[in-house]
């Protein structure tokens, strides 16, 4: 590249080269109108952003502020603040933050692992996932009537804890009110047991149609109220006489022949 | 430490305006050889393109100083030690070539050049560079009207090949309606708008480059005809119809 030396000064020349741009370069004793080959150019510093200590004193202190902040409003949402060992005989174990929602999930034995398989409990709470895992435990047949549940929880908000023990305990026993019939075991410092649940009768009484428990539970009911309910029951609490009873008052049509008749009730209750 | 304030004043009053500068570098003159003395050994009287290339880092230091940059002198020295390793590393490609002004045999007073016969070429050189000078000073005497110094030019000029051609663009088409270097002779004044509309470069780039635009005019206004000669084959190339 040709330069013509334009202007000179005493710490730079200014050349004009071939395309046209005009250049400060250094200046090494040129002469204007002077053609050379080879120039040294003169470099442009710009501005570049430099934080002095001060400034940089102040962006630490407000990142600081910044980070306190954040963790104040959102409360750290990636940091476990409490474990939740839920074992049946699959063991698990469900990490939450503080807001109950789920943050990790870990299997602590075989066959915990083999229970939270492909199970994602991204963006669910306690309550679902452990809704979510005793439906699986039942499918997979972990979980049956008779078995028990033990749940522990882990954290340091002793506080929090309770709280969140008691609505839990709540919210399993009403959800398994409809399922199966375990037990419920709470095993830490106050470790009670809940037992769920007998109150589903209908099942009971086919199990222990025989017993006279039975027969004095619905002594009352058939004095209370309608007479079906004698008719189904009486049957059930005497084995064979009633039978004929019952096959009479049908015959008979008349409903206070069956009172009568049903004096087992009464002799069994006393 | 009022010493420093004092410099660093002189500094900020030198940033555009060149004169100061110069006179500012006069004044630190034996600093910046003790600088050049300081990496080479040498005084800077025997290197005198080192010392060149120190004033021009002297003169980077000034255009780049801010405060934040802490004291000015040790600044300006860490700059020039820096462009001086710059030039050794660039002159080194040319490490076996002989400087013309080294000594000859053993002759002390002899230097290299003094043993190349002088003949018509050198008169044909010297010629030259005086009917170039004229022209340049022409040109400067020419720009003084329109408030632009060559100086001010360079720090106008484009830098990016791009940008240059855009400029390039718009030169060339005021070059093909003369009207728009009439007008500029005329009035003394860039008339931007028709610029603008007639080569559809974007204002804003030639606003930025007006200095720039305004001494290309000239040139090729008339006259001037080794400096054009110096562009013309680029100029052909990048569509120019002078």
């Amino acid at each position: 590249m040709n330069y013509i030396v334009m202007e000179t000064n005493l710490s730079y020349a200014v050349v004009l080269d071939e395309k046209g741009r005009f250049k400060k370069v250094a200046n090494l004793n040129y002469e204007v109108g002077q053609k050379i080959n080879d120039v040294y150019e003169m470099k442009e510093i710009k501005e570049e952003f430099y934080l002095s200590k001060k400034m940089f004193a102040t962006l630490a202190t407000l990142a600081a502020v910044f980070v306190f902040v954040f963790s104040l409003i959102f409360d750290m949402p990636m940091t476990p603040y409490a474990s939740i060992y839920f074992s049946i005989n699959p063991e698990v174990r469900i990490d939450v933050n503080k807001k109950n929602e789920v943050i990790n999930l870990k299997g602590m034995n075989d066959d915990g692992k083999d229970l939270i398989l492909n199970y994602n409990y991204k963006d669910k709470n306690l309550d679902k996932v452990s809704d979510d895992l005793i439906d699986k435990a039942i499918d997979m047949g972990y979980l049956y009537d008779g078995r028990t549940i033990s749940i522990s929880f882990e954290g340091k908000d002793s506080e929090w804890i309770a709280t969140t023990k008691n609505e839990y305990s709540q919210h399993i026993n009403n959800y398994l009110q409809d399922k199966v019939s375990v037990t419920i075991k709470f095993d830490d410092e106050d470790s009670y047991e809940i037992i769920i649940p007998v109150n589903n009768n209908q099942f009971e009484d086919n199990h222990y149609g025989d017993s006279d428990y039975d027969d004095s539970d619905y002594g009352p009911n058939n004095d209370g109220v309608t007479d079906y309910d004698d008719s189904d029951y009486n049957p059930n609490s005497d084995d064979v006489t009633d039978y004929s009873d019952y096959n009479n008052s049908n015959n008979d049509s008349n409903y206070g022949s069956d009172y009568n008749n049903s004096d087992y009730d009464d002799s069994n209750y006393y | 430490m009022q010493n420093e304030h004092v410099i660093i004043q002189k500094v900020y009053d030198s940033k555009d305006d060149m004169h100061a500068a110069d006179e500012l570098i006069r004044e630190y003159m034996p600093f910046i050889k003790s600088e050049v003395f300081k990496f080479t050994n040498k005084y800077s009287e025997v290197l005198q393109d080192e010392h060149s290339i120190a004033m021009l880092a002297f003169h980077e230091a000034i255009k780049g100083y801010s405060k934040s940059r802490g004291s000015f002198l040790n600044y300006a020295s860490l700059l020039i030690k820096s462009r001086l390793i710059d030039y050794q590393r660039k002159e080194k490609r040319h490490y076996n070539q002989l400087s013309l002004d080294e000594t000859y045999g053993d002759e002390e007073d002899t230097a290299l050049i003094d043993t190349i016969p002088a003949d018509n070429v050198d008169v044909m050189q010297e010629h030259n560079v005086q009917a170039t000078k004229e022209e340049i000073i022409e040109l400067s005497n020419q720009l003084r009207q329109y408030g632009v110094s060559l100086s001010d030019v360079a720090d106008n000029s484009p830098k990016q090949d791009r940008t240059l051609e855009k400029c390039r663009q718009a030169i060339n088409y005021a070059i093909e309606n003369r009207e728009i270097i009439d007008e500029l002779l005329r009035t003394k004044k860039l008339p931007l708008t028709s610029l603008v509309n007639g080569s559809n470069v974007d204002r804003k780039t030639l606003e930025r480059h007006r200095k720039y635009i305004v001494t290309m005019l000239l040139i090729y206004s008339n006259g001037y005809e080794i400096i054009r000669g110096h562009l013309s084959h680029i100029v052909r190339k990048g569509g120019y119809q002078a």
